[in-house]
């Protein structure tokens, strides 16, 4: 009689790489992976290498980014992933807006040298893939100069329904420590502060498979901000603060700050060290001297916001050109009257041999903050002002194209290019408080490359 | 509502289906469930047997033979073609020792006779094998030379077994064990939580079991001249042929094959039985456990 051996594998988690091509092969199967598409863990550990830079227009900001992320399996059904981003932010951005002779508000950035500021994040995850759901927990923190956030967030999606509807609740929380790095040196800088914001989020969503080609989701985000939500480096320039209206005696505020730092005289105050000696100085205060002398005053918002985000999305897959079809909308309800309408449709079109080209376009438009102007007359009686272009009316069209392409399953190039153009008037449904001069555009370019074993 | 109080009764279902006594068994408190998804899963079996079936005249496969017959061309759609592609990482993956080309051999093999072909007859069939004769392009199947014959075993009845319990578990089954012949693909764990506990039969003596294999969620085959031979002057001849030789292969009397899915399962045993005395290094080097007499 023949002998019976058998051979037992303790470690089924490692698969070899004649394994992982049957797998791989026995997942394209359309039996084996209707199941499987559905938040089935993958087995490989996946590493991401991902770069990125983004230029706006007119000299402002240029933000270059790196980041390295990993993802593997662990045990039976869990999954974690480990991310590390570094962004370099340098350039200038607005500071406050003066009026010309004509009492025309004309845009101003930084005076002095211009910024440079690194950001750090770092951020795990852990997921734990049951039978008919995912449950994750998200960990994070990130570092800059001027700002640390810390972040936590828990997400449970079950699947019901013969697998046909999903279910997800998710709540984060994070707490940040915002101040400014003070620099004696720079004309016009507030001295330290140091501040605490918090934000809770609320979310909740429901996805539905329509029929085989079309899912609809449904999601609706509550997120409640409070604490010190001001920008410490931002000015709105206010008449009445100022020691008389310069549009009486027609002088051209604007006209001169621009001179001066054409000229190199702030520059050469602030590198002499004058600019130092005054600040410094116990008998004299600049910002005392800005805000009552020429006006400009601190950015001062609201201590809470609430905003509700509801998401309606749908895809649909059509089969004959091998490509689906994203269509987003999305309504942001905000306390501080900063309302949006997002439209975004994104079109993933498979070109075989693994190849893969993503074009999107994505319209946004923004009613302004009750606080926002881009100058004021007097201080609103409610106390709270800004000129941040972030809070004003406008509407933004962007461009965006998607290529990747997969070497054999272990190995995928993608690069990304976006185009973004904002325009006070491109705001739809009726103008609201905003000004031409915040108009601006920027490019994005990112390459990304992920390796699986 | 409490699930661990739920009542889980076994239905089955016996059927016969691809040649093969076939068993579907679910778990579930609903009777209505069990029916709805086994109906559903021997409905899938069904589809997969008269789509892929060598003994059905006139199916996908038939039409995609006589094309391979002609040595022309045929549109497939994107299943076939996803079995193509699986069969070709087969083929890959066992150096041209898994080859679905090798069903021509069937033209002079026949396991219902007690004859031998002739060596002639052998190495005029094994010209028209050779998996590096189909071209894919899309959906396009290319056969460079005439009198080929496509043959899907060691991979059908396995993904019909993987597709019915995928069906089963998108039904609410989360309990049960798909048996196709012995093609095994179980869904999730045994009700009480524990892996499924499958006995493996003695190959030279069926009423013997000859060890035991665990499943969670997972597929099993099982390989072996047990299930069709010739015997010939005390010799067994095996139906497993291989592809290079024309000539049945020697070596391990039965293999078992657990993978996570089946016809994972069952393309790995029938590789290994190709692979004769290197077989069962084959499957460890592969990372899967398996139980074997030579």
């Amino acid at each position: 009689m023949a002998v019976t051996k058998k051979s037992i594998v303790k470690t089924a988690s490692i698969k070899t790489d004649a394994l992982k091509a049957l797998m791989g092969a026995a997942l394209a199967l359309p039996g084996i992976s209707t199941a499987a598409e559905q938040g089935y863990r993958s087995e490989d550990i996946e590493i991401g290498v991902h770069h990125s830079e983004y230029t706006e227009s007119g000299d402002r900001m240029t933000v270059k980014a790196d980041q390295l992320s990993i993802t593997g399996p662990i045990a039976q059904n869990f999954e974690a992933n480990f991310s590390a981003t570094r962004d370099v932010t340098s350039g200038a951005s607005p500071v406050v807006n003066f009026l010309d002779g004509n009492g025309k508000p004309q845009q101003f950035l930084e005076t002095g040298a211009s910024i440079k500021d690194q950001r750090d994040i770092y951020e795990g995850t852990l997921s734990y893939y049951g039978d008919n759901s995912l449950s994750s927990i998200k960990l994070g923190t990130s570092e800059e100069d001027d700002y640390t956030s810390d972040y936590f967030s828990v997400s449970h999606s079950i699947d019901f329904n013969r697998k046909l509807s999903s279910l997800t609740f998710g709540y984060g929380h994070s707490d940040d420590d915002v101040w400014n790095s003070y620099n004696p040196s720079v004309l016009l800088e507030e001295p330290s502060i140091f501040n605490t914001r918090q934000k809770d989020e609320f979310h909740i969503g429901f996805g539905q498979i329509i029929n085989k080609n079309t899912t609809l989701q449904l999601a609706l985000t509550y997120v409640d901000s409070s604490g010190f939500l001001s920008d410490p480096y931002k000015k709105s320039f206010v008449v009445d603060e100022a020691i008389f209206d310069f549009r009486d005696i027609n002088i051209d505020i604007a006209g001169i700050f621009r001179f001066l730092v054409d000229s190199g005289a702030i520059r050469f105050l602030n590198n002499s060290g004058i600019t130092k000696i005054l600040n410094e100085s116990p008998l004299i205060s600049i910002p005392f001297l800005s805000e009552n002398v020429l006006g400009v005053t601190k950015d001062n918002r609201p201590e809470k916001r609430e905003q509700w985000i509801s998401l309606l999305r749908m895809s649909h897959y059509f089969k004959s050109t091998n490509s689906a079809l994203h269509t987003d909308y999305r309504y942001s309800d905000d306390s501080w009257g900063a309302y949006s309408h997002t439209l975004e449709f994104k079109w993933n079109i498979g070109l075989g041999l693994g190849w893969q080209v993503s074009p999107g376009l994505r319209f946004y438009s923004q009613h302004s903050a009750f606080f926002y102007d881009t100058f004021f007359e007097t201080i609103p009686d409610h106390g709270y002002l800004s000129s941040d272009y972030r809070l004003a009316g406008f509407g933004a069209f962007s461009k965006k194209l998607e290529i990747s392409k997969e070497f054999g399953r272990d190995f995928t190039v993608y690069l990304h290019y976006e185009e973004y153009e904002r325009q006070y008037d491109y705001e739809q449904g009726g103008q609201t408080n905003g000004d031409p001069l915040d108009d601006f555009e920027f490019r994005t370019f990112s390459v990304s490359f992920d390796v699986r074993f | 509502m409490c699930a661990s109080k739920t009542q889980h009764s076994p239905s089955h279902f016996d059927f016969k289906a691809m040649g093969s006594p076939c068993t579907i068994t679910v778990y579930t408190g609903d009777a209505l469930i069990a029916i709805n998804a086994i109906q559903k899963a021997t409905a899938e079996i069904s589809r997969l047997e008269n789509k892929f079936s060598r003994y059905i005249k006139n199916n996908v496969l038939d039409h995609v033979n006589q094309a391979a017959q002609k040595g022309t061309y045929v549109d497939v759609d994107d299943e076939f073609i996803s079995l193509l592609n699986y069969a070709d990482t087969c083929y890959q993956q066992s150096n041209g020792l898994f080859d679905i080309t090798a069903g021509a051999l069937r033209q002079v093999w026949d396991f219902s006779q007690n004859n031998l072909p002739s060596d002639a007859d052998i190495r005029d069939v094994l010209q028209h094998i050779g998996w590096q004769h189909v071209k894919i392009d899309n959906n396009r199947v290319h056969f460079l030379t005439p009198n080929m014959e496509l043959d899907f075993g060691g991979i059908v009845k396995e993904y019909a077994a993987d597709s019915a319990a995928n069906i089963c578990a998108s039904h609410d089954i989360q309990h049960g064990l798909i048996n196709l012949g012995g093609d095994i693909k179980a869904i999730g764990p045994h009700p009480n939580g524990k892996p499924w506990q499958i006995n493996i039969r003695d190959a030279r003596n069926p009423d013997q079991h000859k060890g035991v294999i665990e499943l969670y969620n997972e597929g099993l085959a099982t390989s072996g001249d047990y299930e069709r031979f010739i015997e010939i002057d005390g010799q067994r001849y095996s139906h497993i042929l291989s592809p290079k030789t024309g000539w049945p292969v020697k070596g391990l009397t039965s293999v078992t094959v657990k993978a996570p899915q089946c016809v994972i399962a069952g393309s790995a045993c029938t590789i290994a039985m190709l692979m004769e005395h290197d077989g069962i290094d084959w499957l460890n080097a592969l990372g899967v456990e398996c139980l074997w007499q030579d």
